[in-house]
């Protein structure tokens, strides 16, 4: 069956985009593609007119500014995952976005789409949470900066107004973070996140700061403060120190209870409740290895 | 051994058999030319669309046209509108073409439109509304062997049939042990790449044409003399490309035409009707979810005295295949063992779902699964080594099986293995000299934590250090499994069929010398190589090179009925009567070219049944099949022990299949069914509710990708088999059969834990954790 | 008002591109996927439907040189992409390396994934010509097969990365050389002893009394 019909318009320009959005009906801001297109066949979403933002000037690309790396809304996740600034400085933004989908669904998907669609195991999004994301946004109001830590609101729900759209992902240079994405999912190949957690400590910084972002086990993705504020507290006098295994399980246990996963056809609520625990508890201790050298 | 067979045949031509030459269709489809159902044009075509049922049973009061639509633009059939019996004919009659008075499962097609253009189709569908009451439904296996709800027949039984052999009360009661056990198996889609397809294209007379995507030409074209009250001469059913099967397009598309055809005749025009593929998941036949109990008597040594098993199947809404496939699950339900007596019971039961059909396999994966579950379930429990217990039971020539069949020829259990244990490194990885299961209630044998054990199979440095350093604690465990599968229809279904061969001789400019060769067969190339291994056959068989062989897709206006292509039948059966054919053609050819005739000449053969092979359909007894291949796999496990993430991570295969016409393609068949069997044992899984089937599309019924995919060593032992044709038997099944008993026996061995269901999850692995301790002794009882 | 639903119908669009080295200029409708209008405009069947949400991997062409899904693409996001499909990197005469290997390992069976196996494996191969294992299998973790167990397609993807990477002349869109046969040069003949040397093949192995 083809898809329902809709009228498909290309921005060029940013202002464009949104008087686009004010003049036509039932608008959709469009860039990859890969959620919108087959959510609309499945009949969750039924845009009468999908914006394009690819053509926007400037949206396509990464750059560096002061506030931070500045990663366009039409930039793909395969150029992300493979860009060496991003490899470099933001590790684990490229880790994240190299287990969306497959290769060539990532060769169309992007960065900002994966945010927008607002999937409670959205894999960027943990990411985008431990590096202290903003999405810079341009709407009927002005310009905004939201951060990511503030962002979503519910399952495929955002702080978006309508008609607001997102420009730019800031990734700020405060820290270079480095950690592991823990994921569970049925297959090895291709397939959304049962269960994803992420946890990072700064790289260099004395003493250590801990993060660590948890996906598909609550209504949003979600960072874990309770836990990463009993590591940062624990691990002032140095990770993988004396005690540092009891501080890791309860650190775990606090993730577990502060999750609220459901049962679906990827996973049982009690199964992800307790890989959350398992799961941190590998994160850290797997840190703590790595700060032994 | 293959190398020392003489290297041409006898007319001087190079071997062709044993040699594995380009496949015959490889070069349409590696240039994307091969033509499949939705890619053929056709100009004029409607496009056909199906209004399902949303709930698992209910009364149909009516069905409702929206006025505000303009009927005109389109057709529309119920099951009031039938110009024939409203039924789509297979085993049975009871498989209406659409739901009349009762809807008896989600998704079960209540009316037919067809539509110039898929706007038209989505809109008039969605004009149909249909006025159901509800009605209890019938959802489980327990819930109709109950009875409380009967939806079909008095009883909700399909089918029952029973195997005996022997006093198995006596056996039981002087066995030293007798030990217990229950396994559970669910659904599996064939999610054949390419969905079920096809198009009707009305002819004069009310005469019809199908061309499409499917497995047994012959089957469609008598659902359809019988449903549209047609003459099977005004049927004609062609095959185009068919993009993956499995069984899957076995049953199916005779319902799938049905409707086709009345749309096209209603329309009066041809009318093409292709599924989505979440149409085809919550649609058409799946594999059979099973219960099999056993109780089997054994001595301490571990020889196996006496048998009993209780097979249940769950048929679905109606017959289809059910029988057949329950049938085929019963006669190999006590494995490749001896059994001196043995009582088998297996009933196939309605449910408010979806037909359950044909996958490759055909109940044998489930009733494989179970006996070899059980087998080292007797092994743990007596504390003797799995492979010992199969050493001491397999079967041997001159062994009789419980259905009283006498194994005459090479039996090939032994071989095969022997051999998957000598290429594994099977008893290095267990200690050789018996090894005690469970002694201590955990099968764990040396395990590899963090990857460094001292495991002879421990991954290389390089992974350790990072498996060390994820801080994941790592199990891994070998599994073994010993299998088998009948070649060909099952009893007397082959002389039933009584399948017949054509060869043609085309000649050419230069007369014979440079005619081409068509093998006229109703077998169908489906991704399996039939095609292939079938000139193969006839240019060995003509002494003529295989490029002069060719085989035209089948039409059944124009090739004999070889029977349909199913029951690993084409190699052995089909490929027999072959042999005839081109003997026949030899023949025929001098009489003509003696005679002055120059035309095509065409060899012809049926069936021969072989004399002294006999099968009482009554009291299920006799010579099930003419022959036998086997089976044996190892598989290797790595286990997360705090994730319970299992992954295959290395198998290994090794069948005995007679003779291997096309050694690579067999290779293929062997891979790609044990992939699909691993699918079957770790992912695949439908879960449904209220009889809904919830995940319905490729990114939530998930099989193996190609990370997903082990290594699998391939072994292919050669007895050749005296009614195959140069020896050769069937293949396509058997190696779906052994897979996920060996992933579950590898799982056991890691953990220590024993899954009796698959698929063996994550989460169903926590449960057995959590759960219970799994004492096997305790489901031994002493007599 | 089910009509209603789909009476949106808004106009097509103009679209220029060049499919498999020629210059292509088509009216599009918005909702036509680029899988649907190389299909049904253009009628390049080799893409196939699987499954319509980007997880099967049939529908695989190179759009600007990477592998896309076009069954997740829309034809009018294609104005002025260079496309190629199955149909644009071989012919009987001139297989690529790539086709020539699929043969010859028999890594085709049904045949219903195989032009898409093999764009997704040049979309690789263009950005790393020389994979190792685990590279080819994440790149074609996106590509399903229901028939193999991946390994003879694998085999056929490294055998041809090795071909490629000695025959630069072979670039995507053009015609590829071709030995005698047919043959990509550096492949051997399909059908070959070689191309049957991974499968074992043997008579009753000696028994232990």
């Amino acid at each position: 069956m083809p898809l329902p019909h809709f009228e498909y318009v290309a921005a060029r320009t940013v202002g464009e985009a949104l008087d686009l959005w004010r003049e036509r009906p039932a608008c959709a801001y469009f860039a990859g593609g890969t959620d919108l297109l087959p959510q609309m066949r499945l009949g969750r979403r039924a845009p009468a007119t999908i914006i394009d933002i690819k053509g926007v000037g400037g949206l396509d690309r990464i750059r560096e500014t002061e506030a931070g790396l500045v990663i366009g809304a039409a930039v793909p996740l395969a150029v992300i995952e493979t860009d060496p600034v991003v490899r470099a400085d933001f590790p684990l933004l490229a880790e994240c976005a190299r287990v969306v989908g497959a290769r060539p669904l990532r060769n169309r998907a992007t960065l900002v789409g994966n945010i927008c669609n607002a999937s409670p195991a959205a894999d960027t999004a943990v990411a985008l949470l431990v590096l202290d994301g903003l999405v810079r946004t341009v709407g009927a109001d002005g310009a905004r900066e939201l951060p990511v830590n503030e962002f979503f609101t519910g399952p495929g729900r955002t702080l978006l107004r309508p008609g607001e759209l997102v420009t730019e992902v800031v990734l700020p240079r405060a820290a270079v973070w480095r950690g592991s994405y823990l994921r569970l999912s049925r297959r090895r190949g291709m397939d959304l996140a049962t269960v994803g957690v992420l946890v990072a400590c700064s790289n260099g910084a004395s003493p250590p700061r801990y993060r660590i972002a948890l996906s598909a086990v609550a209504p949003v993705p979600l960072r874990v403060r309770d836990a990463e504020a009993l590591l940062d507290a624990e691990g002032a006098g140095g990770a993988g120190g004396h005690g540092w295994a009891a501080t890791i399980g309860r650190a775990a246990e606090i993730a577990r209870a502060s999750c609220s996963p459901i049962t679906d056809m990827r996973g049982t609520a009690e199964y992800r409740r307790d890989m959350v625990g398992v799961l941190v508890a590998r994160g850290a201790a797997a840190l703590a290895q790595a700060w032994v050298w | 051994m293959a190398g020392t067979e003489d290297e041409t045949t006898a007319g001087g031509v190079p071997r062709i058999v044993g040699t594995s030459p380009v496949r015959t269709d490889g070069w349409e489809k590696v240039s994307g030319q091969a033509m499949f159902i939705a890619d053929l044009p056709l100009a004029d075509a409607w496009i056909g669309g199906t209004l399902r049922s949303p709930v698992p049973r209910g009364r149909l009061r009516g069905i409702r046209r929206d006025p505000a639509f303009d009927w005109s633009r389109v057709s529309v059939v119920t099951a009031a509108d039938l110009p024939g019996p409203n039924t789509v004919a297979m085993i049975r009659e009871d498989h209406p073409v659409l739901a009349a008075e009762e809807v008896r499962f989600v998704a079960e097609a209540v009316a037919l439109v067809a539509a110039p253009d898929p706007e038209t189709l989505r809109a008039a569908i969605a004009a149909i509304s249909l006025d159901i009451e509800g009605l209890p439904a019938v959802l489980t296996m327990e819930d109709a062997l109950d009875g409380r709800i009967v939806i079909w027949g008095t009883s909700n039984i399909l089918a029952e049939y029973c195997v005996s052999r022997g006093d198995v009360a006596a056996a039981l009661h002087d066995a030293d042990l007798v030990v217990e056990g229950e396994y559970r198996t669910g659904y599996q889609e064939h999610l054949y790449i390419e969905t079920n397809g096809l198009v009707a294209i009305p002819h004069d007379g009310g005469a019809i044409e199908i061309v499409g995507s499917l497995q047994c030409p012959f089957y469609v074209r008598n659902a359809l003399a019988r449903g549209l009250a047609l003459s099977p001469e005004q049927v004609i059913v062609r095959q185009v490309a068919t993009g993956g099967a499995f069984g899957g397009k076995e049953d199916f598309p005779s319902v799938l035409a049905m409707h086709a055809a009345v749309l096209a005749q209603r329309c009066g025009r041809p009318v093409r009707m292709i599924y989505d593929r979440t149409e085809d998941i919550r649609a058409t036949t799946k594999r059979h979810p099973s219960i099999v109990r056993h109780r089997t008597g054994v001595r301490r040594d571990g020889t196996i005295v006496g048998a009993e098993i209780d097979i249940v199947f769950d048929g679905g809404a109606y017959t289809t295949l059910s029988p057949v496939v329950l049938s085929r699950g019963i006669l190999h339900a006590g494995g490749a063992y001896r059994i001196p007596a043995a009582s088998i019971r297996g009933r196939a039961v309605a449910t408010n779902t979806p037909p359950n059909g044909a996958f490759r396999g055909f109940g044998v994966p489930q009733t494989m699964f179970a006996i070899e579950r059980q087998i080292d379930r007797i092994a743990a429990t007596l504390g003797l080594d799995p492979l010992q217990v199969r050493r001491k039971n397999l079967l041997r020539t001159g062994d009789i099986l419980p259905y009283g069949q006498v194994l005459e020829e090479d039996v090939g259990a032994e071989a095969v293995l022997e051999r998957v244990v000598e290429i594994s490194g099977y008893e290095a990885w267990h200690g050789k000299v018996g090894r005690s299961g469970a002694s201590d209630g955990h099968g764990v044998s040396p395990v590899a934590v963090d990857g460094r054990g001292d495991s002879p199979r421990a991954r290389d440095e390089q992974d350790g250090r990072s498996l060390a350093r994820s801080g994941r604690r790592v199990r891994r465990g070998l599994g073994l499994s010993l299998f088998h599968h009948g070649s060909g229809f099952t009893g007397a279904g082959e002389d039933k069929i009584a399948g017949r061969v054509h060869v043609r001789l085309v000649p050419g400019p230069a007369g014979d010398a440079d005619g081409v060769y068509e093998v006229l067969v109703s077998s169908t190339e489906m991704g399996q190589g039939a095609a292939t291994v079938l000139c193969q056959i006839a240019a060995e068989t003509l002494g003529v090179p295989l490029e002069r062989v060719s085989m035209p897709l089948p039409d059944t206006s124009v090739v004999p009925d070889s029977g349909p292509t199913v029951a690993s039948r084409t190699t052995m059966i089909v490929g027999r009567i072959l042999v005839d054919a081109c003997h026949d053609l030899a023949q025929r050819l001098t009489d003509a070219r003696v005679a002055g005739e120059r035309g095509p000449v065409t060899g012809k053969a049926v069936y021969q049944p072989t004399p002294g092979l006999a099968w009482d359909e009554v009291a299920y007894h006799g010579d099930a099949y003419k022959a036998y291949a086997w089976g044996a796999d190892v598989v290797e496990v790595e286990v997360d022990e705090d994730t319970l993430e299992v992954s295959p991570v290395r198998a290994w295969a090794v069948v005995e299949i007679g003779k291997a016409v096309h050694p690579v393609l067999a290779a293929g068949q062997v891979e790609g069914g044990t992939l699909q069997g691993f699918g079957w044992a770790c992912l695949e899984e439908i879960k449904s509710s209220g009889g809904r089937f919830l995940n319905d599309r490729m990114a939530t019924y998930i099989v193996p990708t190609a990370l997903d995919a082990p290594p699998i060593t391939v072994e292919i032992i050669e007895l050749p088999h005296p009614r195959g044709p140069l020896g050769a038997k069937g293949l396509g099944e058997l190696p779906i059969d052994g897979p996920a008993p060996a992933f579950a026996a590898a799982v056991t061995d890691a953990l220590g834990l024993f899954p009796c269901e698959l698929p063996i999850t994550p989460e169903r692995l926590l449960a057995l954790q959590d759960g219970p301790p799994t004492d096997l002794a305790s489901a031994a009882e002493s007599p | 008002m089910v009509e209603r639903a789909y009476a949106r119908r808004t106009m097509s669009t103009t679209i220029s591109l060049r499919v498999n080295g020629q210059d292509e200029r088509h009216d599009v409708e918005p909702n036509q996927t680029l899988l649907a209008f190389l299909r049904d405009t253009l009628d390049l069947t080799g893409a196939k439907e699987g499954c319509n949400e980007g997880e099967c991997g049939a529908c695989m062409v190179l759009v600007d040189g990477r592998a896309v899904n076009s069954c997740l693409m829309l034809a009018v996001e294609a104005d002025g992409r260079e496309i190629i499909t199955i149909e644009g990197i071989g012919d009987a005469e001139h297989l690529h390396p790539l086709q020539a290997a699929f043969l010859k390992h028999t890594a085709v069976q049904c045949g219903f994934c195989t032009p898409g196996m093999i764009m997704t494996a040049i979309g690789l191969l263009a950005e790393n010509p020389d994979p190792d294992e685990a590279a080819v299998r994440e790149a074609m973790a996106g590509s399903l097969c229901r028939c193999t167990g991946y390994r003879q397609i694998l085999d056929a993807i490294h055998e041809a990365a090795g071909v490629m990477r000695v025959v630069p002349a072979v670039e995507f869109g053009m015609r590829g050389p071709a030995g005698p046969s047919g043959v990509a040069p550096g492949l051997m003949a399909p059908g070959s002893a070689e191309a049957a040397a991974g499968v074992k093949v043997l008579g009753l192995p000696e028994m232990a009394p």
